[in-house]
C-alpha cells in the first residue's frame, strides 16, 4: 500500500510543525527568499549597465546600491532561515526515530517478526539512516524545491510571455527536449541505483564484518583476512567498473545538454542581438533577457529533478508512515473474570499455524490442567518456542482456538492476555535502564522498591546486588554506560527470572534458561524454578532433560504434534523418542558409585518438594 | 559517562600552523597512496572549468562592447560562435574527466579508506582488538566524525581550494587590462576606490570567519562532554534504535509486550528525546549560532558582489573603461576577492578535516605489539606436536584480576582432553593463549620445547582448529565458509559437512555449497538455526585439518540427539589429532581420558573421570553431581 506524494508531504510537514512549530517560519522565509532572489540575479547586470549608461555618478551608484541592498536583505534572511531550520529538521528526525521504535511495542508483535509488515518495517528503518539522506529530510527538502522551481517557472514565463509570447513558446519547446533528456538521465540513474544496491549491500556487509570484533578470533584462527581482502578487492573492482559504465551514460547526457544549451544560447544571442541592433531593446534589456532565458531552463531542470526525487523518496516515506500508523493492539474490550482464575487451565483446540510458508502446527490439540507443570521437549526446530508464542498471544493461530480457563484468547484484548504470563525467553534482554525498571518494566516512579528486592531475593541475587552496591536506580549494562552494571551469564538468567517473579503472572514459562550455564548455576536455576512455580501452571523448555524431573508431565513435540506424553517414568517405560534421548544424555552419568546416587536422590526429593 | 583513559581530543583548540600543514600533508599523502592519479586528473578538470568560465566572461563582455559600438551582425555572431563553442568544449572535456576518472576514483578512495580502517581490526594483533588503547582510539575517531563527512570532506575542501586558486588566477588575467588602466591613471579617487574595496572585504571576511569559528567550536563541543543526565537520556533511546535498526534485532520487543513495558519504553524513547531538546541548551545555542553564520554567509556573498558592481560602476562612470566592461570587471573582482576570502576559510576547514582524520591515520598505523619470531614451524605428518604451559599467568589488558594464574600443564599428544569449570574460571582464556591470540604476562608456552613466540605467527596458528563458543559464520556461500577461502576444495568441504552431521541439510540446499548463509547480501540465502550454525562451524574446523582441535562449548545450542551425534562422531573425526573440549555438559568428559578442572583461573584438578570423582572435596565432584543427580534413576 502506498500513499500519494501529496498526502505524504502533508503528513511529514504537519508532524514537523506540530512538534517544532517555529520551523514553519523558517520554511516560509526560505521559500520566499529563494523565489525572489533569482529575479535580482537576473536584473542586476541590467541595472548596473543602465546605471552606467545614465552617466550620473551618484544617481548611478545609488541605483546599484538600492538593488544591491535588496539582494542583501533577501540573502541574509534566506541563509539565516536555512541554517537555523537545519537543527529543527535534525531534531525532527530523532523524534521520528523514537516514535517509530516505540510504535513497534504497541502494534501486533508478529509484525516485527515475519510477513509483509516486517519487510515494511525493515525498509522504514533503513530509510531513516544515512544522516542528511534520511527520508525525513528528503520529504521536507524536495517539496520546498518543487514549490520554488514551479513558482519561478510561472513567474518567469509570465514576465517573459508578456513581453514576447513566441519567445516563451520556443523556450518551452526547448524545455520539452530538455525534459526528455532529464527523463532519460533519471531512468538511467534509477536503473543504476538498483544495480548498485546489491553492491552497496555487499560493501556494507563486508565493512561490518571487518569491523566486527566478535569475528576477530575466527578471522585469525582460520586466516580469514586474506579471504576477506580478496573478496573486497573483487567487490570494489566490480563496483568501479559498474560506476564507470553508468557514468559513460552520464557523459552522453551531459553532451546532449551541452548541445541543447548551445542551441538555446545561440538562438537567444541571435535573436537578442538582432533586436538590439535594430534598436528594439537596449543593451541593458539584452542582458536581462539573456539572464531570464538562462534562468528559465534552470527551473525546468529543477522541476523535473525534484519531482523524480520526490517520487523516489515517497516510496520510503510510505513505508515509514506505514510503520507509524500500524494499528494499535486492541486495548479495550470485555475481559471475563474467569481468565484470571488461578491456577489456569490451558487448552489448544485444533490449532493450525504457519510461519510464512512453513507449516508448524496442523490441527494441534493439547490440554494442560490447572496447576500442572509441563516440560516441553523436542529436537531443534520442533516448534516449542512457537507454541509459547501462540499461547502468549504474540502470534495468532491461522485456525482453531486457544482457551485459557475456557476463555478464547482471541476474544481478549492483548494487554489483558499478556497480564497472565511471566515468561523468560531464551534471548531475553537486559535493558540499559535502571535496575528496578528492568524488573518491573515500569517507569521508576511506578516501581515497587520492596517488590524489587523481594524478587531479587527469590531469584537468589539479593545478596550479590547488596554487596556490589547495586541499587534500584543503577543503570544496567556496560554497553550503554561505562559505570553500568554488567551481569555474568548465570546472573543474567537469574535477573530475568526475577523479572518474571516481580510480575507474578498466573502462568510461568521458561524457555531454555540454562543453555549457557555451568552445571552448578544450572542446578540452582532449577531449584529456583521449583520454588516459584508452586501453585501455578508452568511450562519449562529445555534441551537438558534433567529439567523433566520436576515436571508433572512431559510433552515431547515432533513435527508439530505431541508425539509422546506422560511422566518421566511412563515415557521411559514407553521406550520411544524420549527414552532414547534420555538414554543418550544420561548414558554418561549413570554408571556411578552408590554414594552419588544417594546424594542425587536426596536432592531430587527436595526438588519435588510438596508438589 | 565515566572517565576515559585519556580525555577526548579537543578539536576546538588552536593548532600551530606547522602542525596543521603536517596533518594536511599526511592525509593528502595517504590518499595519494591509495590512488596516484586522482589529484592530477582532478586538477586538470578544475583547470578546464576555470578556463571555461573565464572565457565565457571575456567573450560575453566583448559581445556587449560590440553591441555598444553597434558593430555589424556578422562580426558579433563570430564572437557568439566562439562563446558557444569554446566553453562548451572545456565543459565536455571536464565532464569526461569527472565521470570517467575523478568521480569513480573518489568513491573508490573513500571505500578503500573506510575499508582499511575496518580491516585494521582484523589485521592488528588480536590482543589489541579489545584493548583499552584501541577502544579509546576508536572513541576518538567516532567523536571526530560527529558532524563531518569523513574523507569526503577532504575531496570537497581540496576541490574548493584548487578551484579557488585557479579561478583567482583566471580572474586576474581577465581583469588585468582594467586593473592596469586604474593603476596607471594616477587618479586619487580610483586609488581610494580600490582601497575602500579592500578594507570592506577584509572586514566582511573577519566577521564571517569569527562567526564560523564560534559555530564550529560549538558544534565540535557537542560531541564531547555534555551533561551526564542528557547523555543518558539520549543514550537510552539510541541503544534501542541501534539494536533495532542497525542490527535488526527484535527479540527484546517480546519482553516489552509481555511485561507491559510500553510506558517504560515511552519514557526512555519518545519522552526522553523530546525532553532532551528542552534540557540541552546547546541545541538552541547552536541553532542561534548557525543562524548567525547563515546570515553572515548571505550578507558577505551579496555585499561582495554589490561592492564589485559599485566599484566597477563608479570606475565606468568616471570613464575608466567602457560600459561593456562593467560586468566583466565586476565579476572578476568579485571572483578574485571571493577567492581570496574563501582561501582562508577553506584552509581552516581543510586543516580541521585533516585533524579529524588524524585519529584514523593513527589507527591505521598501529603496529603490532606482540613479538613475532621468524622460526618456521616444522611440518610433521605424524602430528607429533606437544604443547606445554609453564607457570603461565595472564590478565586481560585493562583489567586488574588474573584470568589465569600460574598455570602449568602439558598436553598429551594425540589424546582427548576435557576442560571443565564454572563460568569465568579461565577455560576459554587458556585456549586463547594457546593459539597465541594473547601473550601471557608471566611464564611461557612451549611447542615441542620451543617458546611459541619464536615461531612465525601465521605458521603457528595453522596448527589449530578452534570452534569458539561465540564463533561467527559469514553471510557468504556455505562452501567458502567451510573453506574460509574463495577457493574451495569441494569434495573435502562436502565430506566435512557430512561428518559434522549436515548431510541431509546439504542435500536440501538449492545451490549446494554455493548457497549463501543468512540473507545479509543475498535474498536467496538460507536461514540456519543455531544448531546448524554450530555444525557448520565444526565442519570448518575439520576442513582446516589442523593437528590441534579445540572445541569451546560446541554443543550448547544443540538438542541431545545432535549433541550425541557430534560427540560420538568426534573421535573418528579427529583421528590422531590432539583435541581439547570445553563443555558445561560434563557427559562430554567421559570421552576423555584426561580431564582438567579449572577454578578461578587456576588448574585445580587433573586426571581421569574416575580419579577425579574419588575426591569428594574436589571441584569436579561438585560439578558432576550438580548435573548427574537428574539423570540417575531412583
Amino acid at each position: 500500500m502506498k500513499y500519494s506524494i501529496l498526502s505524504n508531504i502533508l503528513y511529514f510537514y504537519r508532524y514537523l510543525y506540530r512538534e517544532i512549530p517555529k520551523t514553519a517560519v523558517y520554511h516560509g522565509i526560505e521559500v520566499l527568499g529563494r523565489i525572489i532572489l533569482p529575479f535580482f540575479g537576473i536584473l542586476m547586470p541590467g541595472i548596473v549597465v543602465s546605471a552606467v549608461e545614465g552617466g550620473d555618478l551618484f544617481r548611478g551608484l545609488g541605483l546599484i546600491g538600492l538593488a544591491g541592498l535588496g539582494v542583501l536583505l533577501c540573502n541574509v534572511l534566506l541563509n539565516w532561515g536555512t541554517y537555523r531550520v537545519y537543527f529543527g529538521e535534525n531534531w525532527f528526525r530523532t523524534i521520528l526515530q523514537s516514535d517509530a521504535v516505540l510504535r513497534e511495542t504497541k502494534c501486533l508483535y508478529r509484525y516485527v517478526e515475519y510477513g509483509d509488515e516486517q519487510k515494511i518495517i525493515k525498509r522504514a528503518y533503513h530509510s531513516m539512516e544515512g544522516g542528511d539522506w534520511a527520508v525525513s529530510y528528503r520529504m521536507l527538502a524536495y517539496p520546498k524545491d518543487l514549490i520554488v522551481n514551479v513558482a519561478c517557472f510561472f513567474l518567469y514565463s509570465t514576465v517573459l510571455g508578456i513581453l514576447k509570447p513566441w519567445l516563451v513558446t520556443v523556450l518551452l519547446l526547448l524545455s520539452f527536449v530538455n525534459y526528455g533528456i532529464l527523463r532519460l538521465r533519471n531512468f538511467w540513474q534509477l536503473a543504476a541505483r538498483e544495480q548498485f544496491a546489491q553492491s552497496d549491500r555487499e560493501i556494507n556487509y563486508l565493512k561490518q564484518t571487518f569491523r566486527n570484533t566478535e569475528m576477530a578470533k575466527d578471522v585469525r584462527i582460520f586466516a580469514m583476512y586474506d579471504w576477506l581482502m580478496t573478496l573486497r578487492k573483487k567487490i570494489f573492482g566490480e563496483r568501479v567498473k559498474m560506476e564507470r559504465r553508468h557514468n559513460r551514460k552520464m557523459i552522453a547526457v551531459d553532451c546532449m545538454q551541452f548541445l541543447l544549451n548551445v542551441l538555446r544560447n545561440g538562438f537567444a544571442y541571435g535573436y537578442l542581438i538582432y533586436s538590439c541592433l535594430r534598436g528594439e531593446i537596449s543593451v541593458a534589456g539584452f542582458l536581462v533577457y539573456f539572464g531570464a532565458i538562462n534562468g528559465f531552463s534552470g527551473f525546468v531542470t529543477g522541476i523535473v529533478n525534484t519531482y523524480s526525487n520526490l517520487k523516489l523518496a515517497n516510496a520510503d516515506a510510505s513505508c515509514f508512515r506505514r510503520l507509524l500508523e500500524l494499528p494499535d493492539i486492541q486495548q479495550e474490550g470485555q475481559v471475563p473474570e474467569a481468565l484470571y482464575r488461578q491456577p489456569a487451565e490451558i487448552v489448544f483446540q485444533d490449532v493450525s499455524f504457519s510461519y510464512g510458508k512453513q507449516k508448524v502446527y496442523d490441527h494441534f490439540n493439547l490440554k494442560i490442567r490447572p496447576g500442572e507443570k509441563i516440560a516441553l521437549l523436542g529436537v531443534n526446530g520442533a516448534g516449542k518456542t512457537t507454541l509459547v508464542k501462540l499461547l502468549c498471544g504474540l502470534y495468532e493461530p491461522d485456525g482453531g482456538k486457544i482457551l485459557i480457563n475456557g476463555v478464547d484468547i482471541s476474544t481478549v484484548p492483548k494487554k489483558a492476555l499478556y497480564r497472565l504470563f511471566s515468561v523468560v525467553f531464551q534471548e531475553a534482554t537486559v535493558f540499559p535502564y535502571p535496575m528496578g525498571s528492568n524488573l518491573s518494566m515500569k517507569v521508576p516512579e511506578e516501581t515497587d522498591e520492596a517488590k524489587v528486592w523481594d524478587s531479587l531475593r527469590k531469584a537468589g541475587l539479593e545478596k550479590l546486588f547488596r554487596e556490589k552496591g547495586i541499587r534500584s536506580d543503577s543503570y544496567m549494562t556496560k554497553v550503554a554506560f561505562q559505570d553500568g552494571v554488567e551481569l555474568s551469564g548465570g546472573q543474567q538468567q537469574r535477573f530475568l527470572l526475577a523479572r518474571a517473579i516481580y510480575k507474578d503472572g498466573n502462568i510461568l514459562i521458561l524457555d531454555e534458561p540454562t543453555a549457557a550455564l555451568d552445571p552448578i548455576a544450572e542446578s540452582e536455576i532449577y531449584q529456583e524454578y521449583v520454588n516459584i512455580s508452586r501453585g501455578r501452571t508452568s511450562l519449562f523448555i529445555s534441551h537438558r532433560l534433567a529439567s523433566t524431573r520436576f515436571s508433572d508431565r512431559i510433552l515431547f513435540l515432533e513435527n508439530g504434534r505431541v508425539a509422546e506424553e506422560g511422566t518421566h517414568e511412563e515415557l521411559m517405560e514407553l521406550g520411544g523418542s524420549y527414552a532414547h534421548m534420555f538414554e543418550i544424555q544420561s548414558r554418561y552419568y549413570v554408571s556411578q558409585n552408590a554414594q552419588s546416587t544417594n546424594c542425587s536422590k536426596s536432592n531430587f526429593d527436595f526438588a519435588r518438594g510438596d508438589v | 559517562m565515566a572517565e576515559k583513559h585519556s580525555g577526548p581530543e579537543d578539536l576546538t583548540s588552536k593548532l600551530p600552523f606547522r602542525e596543521n600543514i603536517k596533518n594536511i600533508r599526511d592525509l593528502l599523502l595517504h590518499v595519494y597512496k591509495i590512488d596516484k592519479t586522482y589529484y592530477l586528473l582532478d586538477c586538470i578538470r578544475l583547470l578546464l572549468d576555470a578556463v571555461g568560465g573565464a572565457l565565457a566572461v571575456v567573450l560575453s563582455a566583448d559581445i556587449l562592447e560590440m553591441l555598444y559600438e553597434a558593430r555589424p551582425m556578422e562580426e558579433i555572431m563570430k564572437a557568439v560562435i566562439l562563446l558557444l563553442v569554446l566553453p562548451t568544449l572545456a565543459a565536455v572535456l571536464s565532464s569526461v574527466l569527472w565521470h570517467e576518472f575523478v568521480e569513480p576514483g573518489k568513491m573508490n578512495i573513500a571505500r578503500v579508506y573506510d575499508g582499511n580502517l575496518a580491516a585494521k581490526f582484523q589485521s592488528m594483533d588480536y590482543s589489541l582488538v579489545n584493548s583499552p588503547y584501541v577502544k579509546d582510539m576508536q572513541d576518538r575517531i567516532d567523536k571526530a566524525h560527529g558532524w563531518g563527512a569523513g574523507i569526503y570532506d577532504l575531496f570537497w575542501k581540496f576541490d574548493s581550494i584548487v578551484s579557488g586558486i585557479l579561478n583567482l588566477c583566471c580572474s586576474l588575467v581577465v581583469a588585468y587590462p582594467i586593473l592596469k588602466i586604474i593603476i596607471i591613471s594616477r587618479n586619487l579617487w580610483m586609488y581610494l576606490g580600490l582601497a575602500a574595496l579592500g578594507i570592506l572585504l577584509w572586514l566582511l571576511t573577519a566577521a564571517r570567519t569569527k562567526a564560523n569559528a564560534a559555530y564550529q567550536e560549538r558544534l565540535l563541543r557537542t560531541t564531547s562532554p555534555y551533561p551526564e543526565e542528557v547523555f543518558r537520556k539520549y543514550y537510552c533511546f539510541s541503544w534501542y534504535w541501534v539494536r533495532r535498526c542497525m542490527s535488526g534485532e527484535y527479540h527484546f520487543i517480546k519482553d516489552i509486550h509481555l511485561y507491559d513495558g510500553y510506558n517504560l519504553m515511552k519514557k526512555y524513547t519518545s519522552d526522553h528525546v523530546r525532553e532532551a531538546e528542552k534540557v540541552m541548551p546547546w541545541a538552541t545555542v547552536l541553532e542561534k549560532l548557525s543562524g548567525r553564520v547563515g546570515a553572515l554567509e548571505g550578507s558577505t556573498g551579496s555585499l561582495l558582489s554589490l561592492t564589485g558592481y559599485l566599484v566597477s560602476g563608479a570606475y565606468a562612470l568616471m570613464g575608466a573603461f567602457p560600459v561593456g566592461s562593467v560586468i566583466k570587471f565586476a565579476e572578476s573582482v568579485t571572483k578574485i576577492v571571493g577567492g581570496l576570502q574563501n582561501m582562508g576559510q577553506q584552509y581552516r576547514e581543510l586543516a580541521l578535516t585533516a585533524r579529524r582524520e588524524r585519529s584514523t591515520l593513527e589507527m591505521l598505523s598501529i603496529s603490532d605489539e606482540m613479538y613475532k619470531g621468524k622460526l618456521p614451524v616444522e611440518k610433521r605428518f605424524d602430528n607429533q606436536y606437544e604443547i606445554e604451559f609453564r607457570n603461565v599467568s595472564f590478565r586481560y589488558p585493562g583489567t586488574e584480576t588474573y584470568a589465569l594464574k600460574n598455570l602449568s600443564m602439558k598436553l598429551r599428544i594425540g589424546e582427548r582432553m576435557a576442560i571443565v569449570g564454572m563460568n569465568g574460571s579461565g577455560k576459554t582464556t587458556m585456549i586463547k593463549l594457546m593459539c597465541r591470540l594473547y601473550d601471557p604476562q608471566e611464564g611461557e608456552i612451549l611447542l615441542n620445547g620451543v617458546d611459541i613466540r619464536k615461531f612465525r605467527q601465521e605458521e603457528y596458528i595453522r596448527l589449530f582448529s578452534v570452534v569458539f563458543q561465540d564463533f561467527r559464520l559469514l553471510s557468504l556461500p556455505l562452501g567458502d565458509n567451510v573453506a574460509s577461502s574463495m577457493e574451495v576444495d569441494r569434495e573435502r568441504a562436502v565430506k566435512c559437512l557430512e561428518q559434522a552431521g549436515l548431510k541431509e541439510r546439504l542435500a536440501e540446499l538449492p545451490n549446494g555449497l554455493n548457497t549463501c548463509l543468512y540473507q545479509d547480501i543475498a535474498d536467496d540465502g538460507v536461514e540456519i538455526s543455531g544448531g546448524e550454525a554450530q555444525k557448520i562451524a565444526i565442519a570448518r574446523a575439520l576442513y582446516k585439518d589442523a593437528p590441534f582441535v579445540l572445541l569451546d562449548e560446541p554443543t550448547a545450542s544443540l538438542d541431545p540427539l545432535s549433541e550425541y551425534e557430534i560427540y560420538s562422531g568426534f573421535d573418528a573425526m579427529v583421528k590422531d589429532k590432539t583435541a581439547i573440549y570445553i563443555s558445561h555438559r560434563l557427559s562430554s568428559c567421559r570421552f576423555c581420558n584426561d580431564i582438567a578442572v579449572f577454578h578461578e583461573g587456576r588448574l585445580v584438578q587433573r586426571g581421569s573421570h574416575e580419579e577425579l570423582l574419588r575426591d569428594e572435596q574436589g571441584e569436579y565432584y561438585e560439578l558432576w553431581h550438580a548435573q548427574a543427580q537428574y539423570y540417575t534413576n531412583e
